[in-house]
C-alpha cells in the first residue's frame, strides 16, 4: 500500500465523495448514503450529482461542490 | 513535516469572520487568518467552515437565487396483484417519498423474473415442483415460487433478478372438525374453531417458515413447499409432534439452480420426507452450505423431535452433519422425546392437548420453539421456561438469539385442580391457564434488516358458570354437574426492527372456553348428557372490531425495509347446543357448533373476506424507525412485493 495512502487512512480525511440523491430548496440536499448535507456552494446541483463533502470537527457532513 | 504533525488529526471548524480584506484574506474570530478558495463574496458576520487556514465556502458562477426543483428520489416496487390469491397481474410503481405512481415503461432498468407462480393443481402430488404447470412465467430461470413471503433478488444498480414470494396466511384460529360414533351406527361430525395462540392448549406449539429462495454467486438456492390434497394445499407434517401441536411445513428437497445451466435442478437432498422447519444459507470460503431443521424416528413414527440440524455442503452433495435440540439441556435426552401422549412422563392428552399433571413434570424447563435459523445460525424463537413444579411460566420473543420482548415470570393460573391428583381419568384434569403468548409470524434478515413480525396474546379474565346438565364421571362414581369456564384474552400485533418495537393499532378479543365436570356427585335433576367437547376448548370472536393481520411482505433496499400486510375482520363463533342424538340409546350431546349464519366453516382470511379491511405499506430505516407509511394499490390481493433502489 502506498504510504500517504496508509498514512491518510491513520490520520483520517476530511473529504469524501457522494451522490446526491434528492435536491432540497432549503439546500439540505439528501445525499445516497442516506446522509442529509447542507450545501457550502451556489452551484446548481441535481439529483445524481456526485459531489465532494467535507466533515467538520462535529462529523457533520456539508456538500462542498460537485465533482465534475 | 514531521512526524507528530502529520499523525495529528485536523478537521474544518466553524469559525466567524471579522474582517474582510481586499486579497481575499480574511481575520476570523480566533484572531487566525484565512483566505478564501473563489470569488465567493464574503461579509463580516459570515459562520464558515475553515480548514488548514482556507474558507470552505464556493461560488461557480453568481450568487442570485437559484431556485432548486425537487428530484426525484425515486424506488421501484414491483408487485403482483389481482382478485384472489391466484392472480398474477404484475404492476410496476414509482415510489417517492410515500407516493405511488404506477408506471408502465422501466426505462434504463434490466429486470429479470426468475419465478413462476400460481401453481395449478393436477390432482397428484408431485415430489419436484416443476412437474406441475403455473399460470404466469418470468423472463427468467422459471424456479418455482416460495411462499415465505421474503423475496430474494440479486442486483446492481438498474440490472437486477428476482423471485416475487407469495405470503402465507397466518390464521388465528384453528378450524377443528371433530367426528363421533356412537353405538347405533349413529355417528355426527360437528365442527368448531379453537385460538391459535391458545393460553389453556398446547402450549408448546410451534411454528416454523421453512421455505426459503436466496440468490448466491452462481444460481438460485430454494427450497419450495410441498403441495398435498384437494386443490393442493399445503402440506404440513404434524404427526412427529403431536403433543407439542408442532405445525411444520414438509419440505423434502433442496434445489440449486444454477444459472448457467438454465432450469436444471440440482437436487441436494433427496425425498427425505421426515425433513421439517428451518434452514438458512451460508457462504464461507466458498463452500456454500445449507442447513436445517430435521426430524427423525424413534422407534416408531411416534417420535418426535423436530430439530435435529443437518449441514449440506452443496460442493460435495453430503450431509456434514451437525445437530442441535428443542431443549436447552442436551444432556438431558429425556425432554425430547413425545410419544403417545406423554413427554418423559408428563402427561399430555394427545386429543386434547392439555397438560393434565404438572406436579411431578419432566418437560424440559426450557425450551425454544424456533421459527427460523439466520444465515449465521443464530435463531428467531419463542423461548418457554417454567419452574419444575410448573407454577410460573416465563415465555419471550428473540430475533437473531437477541431477546425482543419477554412476559416475565408470571404466574399459572390453576383452575379446578382436584387434589390430590389420585385419578387417571384425564378429564377430572386442572385446568392451566398462561398469561401470555407468543407466534412469531414472519422474520427478515438482511444485512441492514433484522425485523419480527409477531403477536401477542395477554389474560385478561377468567369466570365460570354451572350448566343445567350432569355427565357421568367414573372416578367420582356418580353423575356430576359440567361446568363451562371462559378465559378472555385479547390478542395484539407487533413490528420489530433493528432494535426498536411498534405495536400495531389492531387487537383481537378472544373468549376461550371449556367444559369439566365438578368433582363431587350431582344430587339435583338435570338433563344427563353425553358431551366430546368434555375438555377441548373452542374459541368465540363476536365483537366486529376484531382484526387479525397476515399476508405478510417483506422486502429491503439497503437503506430501508418494507413491510407490507393486510388486516381482516375476525367474526365468528360456536354456540353451545344440546342435541338428542340418538333416541333408541337416549344419547343427549352437548356441543359447540360453529355458527355458519354469517361466515361458513372454516372461515378464511384468504377465502371468505374477499376485501381487506386495511392494507398497510410501512417503510422502515435502519434506526429501526417508521420512516414513512405508503398509500397501497387498492386491488383485493398482493401476492408479490419487491422494493428496489437504483443505487443499490
Amino acid at each position: 500500500m502506498d504510504i500517504k495512502k496508509l498514512l491518510k487512512k491513520l490520520i483520517g480525511e476530511p473529504f469524501g465523495e457522494d451522490v446526491i440523491f434528492i435536491v432540497r430548496n432549503n439546500g439540505n440536499h439528501v445525499l445516497s448514503s442516506g446522509k442529509v448535507a447542507p450545501v457550502l456552494t451556489d452551484e446548481r446541483l441535481k439529483s445524481g450529482d456526485r459531489v465532494i463533502t467535507v466533515k467538520d470537527d462535529q462529523g457533520k457532513v456539508f456538500i462542498l461542490s460537485g465533482k465534475k | 513535516m514531521n512526524l507528530r504533525k502529520l499523525f495529528k488529526i485536523e478537521w474544518p471548524k466553524w469559525k466567524v469572520i471579522r474582517l474582510v480584506g481586499n486579497s481575499g484574506r480574511c481575520i476570523m474570530d480566533d484572531g487566525t487568518i484565512a483566505r478564501k478558495i473563489s470569488n465567493v463574496q464574503l461579509k463580516v458576520g459570515d459562520k464558515v467552515l475553515v480548514y488548514l487556514n482556507q474558507i470552505l465556502k464556493i461560488h461557480v458562477e453568481d450568487i442570485r437565487y437559484v431556485p432548486l426543483m425537487r428530484a426525484i428520489g425515486e424506488l421501484l416496487i414491483i408487485c403482483h396483484v389481482g382478485d384472489t390469491t391466484g392472480s398474477f397481474i404484475k404492476k410496476y410503481y414509482n415510489l417517492i417519498n410515500s407516493t405511488l405512481t404506477e408506471i408502465n415503461s422501466l426505462i434504463g432498468w434490466t429486470l429479470t423474473d426468475d419465478g413462476k407462480y400460481g401453481l395449478i393443481w393436477d390432482g397428484e402430488i408431485h415430489d419436484d415442483p416443476d412437474d406441475y404447470a403455473y399460470l404466469v412465467e418470468g423472463n427468467g430461470m422459471n424456479v418455482a415460487s416460495v411462499i415465505n413471503g421474503m423475496v430474494a433478488k440479486q442486483q446492481t444498480g438498474k440490472q437486477a433478478r428476482y423471485l416475487l414470494n407469495t405470503a402465507m396466511e397466518d390464521e388465528i384460529f384453528k378450524p377443528w372438525t371433530y367426528q363421533v360414533i356412537l353405538p347405533g351406527s349413529y355417528d355426527y361430525t360437528y365442527n368448531f374453531l379453537q385460538l391459535e395462540d391458545s393460553l389453556i392448549f398446547a402450549p408448546y406449539r410451534m411454528k416454523s417458515k421453512p421455505f426459503i429462495s436466496r440468490y448466491v454467486d452462481d444460481g438460485i438456492i430454494t427450497i419450495p413447499h410441498q403441495w398435498a390434497g384437494a386443490n393442493g394445499t399445503l402440506y404440513f407434517n404434524s404427526y412427529q409432534s403431536d403433543s407439542f401441536i408442532d405445525s411444520i411445513p414438509v419440505t423434502p428437497r433442496i434445489y440449486y439452480s444454477l444459472f448457467d445451466e438454465g432450469r436444471t435442478y440440482k437436487e441436494i437432498s433427496g425425498d427425505d420426507a421426515s425433513v421439517g422447519a428451518v434452514n438458512y444459507y451460508e457462504d464461507a470460503d466458498k463452500i456454500q452450505d445449507i442447513i436445517r431443521a430435521d426430524t427423525f424416528l424413534w422407534y416408531t413414527s411416534e417420535m418426535a423431535e423436530p430439530i435435529q440440524k443437518e449441514k449440506y455442503s452443496f460442493t460435495e452433495e453430503t450431509i456434514m452433519g451437525d445437530e442441535y435440540h428443542r431443549c436447552s439441556d442436551p444432556e438431558n435426552n429425556e425432554c425430547y422425546f413425545v410419544d403417545g401422549g406423554t413427554i418423559s412422563g408428563q402427561t399430555i392428552d394427545p386429543v386434547t392437548h392439555l397438560i393434565t399433571d404438572t406436579g411431578l413434570s419432566t418437560i424440559a424447563n426450557d425450551i425454544k420453539l424456533i421459527f427460523s435459523v439466520c444465515e449465521g445460525g443464530e435463531l428467531d424463537y419463542i423461548r418457554s421456561q417454567k419452574d419444575t413444579e410448573m407454577t410460573t411460566f416465563n415465555t419471550g420473543v428473540y430475533c437473531k438469539d437477541t431477546l425482543i420482548e419477554e412476559s416475565g415470570d408470571e404466574d399459572i393460573i390453576n383452575l379446578y385442580r382436584n387434589t390430590p391428583p389420585t385419578f387417571a381419568e384425564y378429564n377430572r384434569c386442572p385446568l392451566y391457564v398462561r398469561k401470555t403468548c407468543y407466534q412469531i409470524l414472519q422474520s427478515h434478515h438482511s444485512e441492514n434488516f433484522d425485523a419480527l413480525v409477531y403477536r401477542k396474546t395477554k389474560y385478561v379474565s377468567h369466570d365460570s358458570e354451572l350448566l343445567d346438565y350432569m355427565i357421568y364421571r367414573s372416578w367420582v362414581g356418580d353423575y356430576v354437574q359440567v361446568r363451562k369456564t371462559n378465559i378472555v384474552s385479547i390478542t395484539t400485533f407487533h413490528i420489530y426492527v433493528n432494535g426498536k418495537i411498534h405495536n400495531l393499532p389492531y387487537e383481537c378479543n378472544n373468549t376461550e372456553y371449556h367444559l369439566t365436570g365438578l368433582a363431587e356427585a350431582y344430587t339435583g335433576d338435570p338433563l344427563p348428557i353425553t358431551t366430546y367437547l368434555q375438555a377441548l376448548p373452542w374459541l368465540d370472536v363476536e365483537n366486529a372490531d376484531n382484526s387479525n393481520i397476515t399476508r405478510i411482505f417483506t422486502t429491503e433496499t439497503k437503506e430501508k425495509l418494507l413491510i407490507g400486510l393486510d388486516v381482516f375482520p375476525v367474526v365468528f363463533k360456536n354456540n353451545i347446543t344440546y342435541t338428542l342424538r340418538n333416541e333408541y340409546w337416549g344419547y343427549y350431546t352437548l356441543d359447540a357448533i360453529y355458527d355458519d349464519s354469517e361466515v361458513s366453516f372454516p372461515p378464511s382470511s384468504d377465502s371468505t373476506y374477499e376485501n381487506v379491511s386495511t392494507r398497510k405499506w410501512m417503510l422502515f430505516n435502519e434506526q429501526g424507525d417508521l420512516d414513512t407509511e405508503i398509500t397501497p394499490p387498492d386491488y383485493k390481493r398482493i401476492n408479490g412485493l419487491i422494493l428496489l433502489n437504483p443505487k443499490d
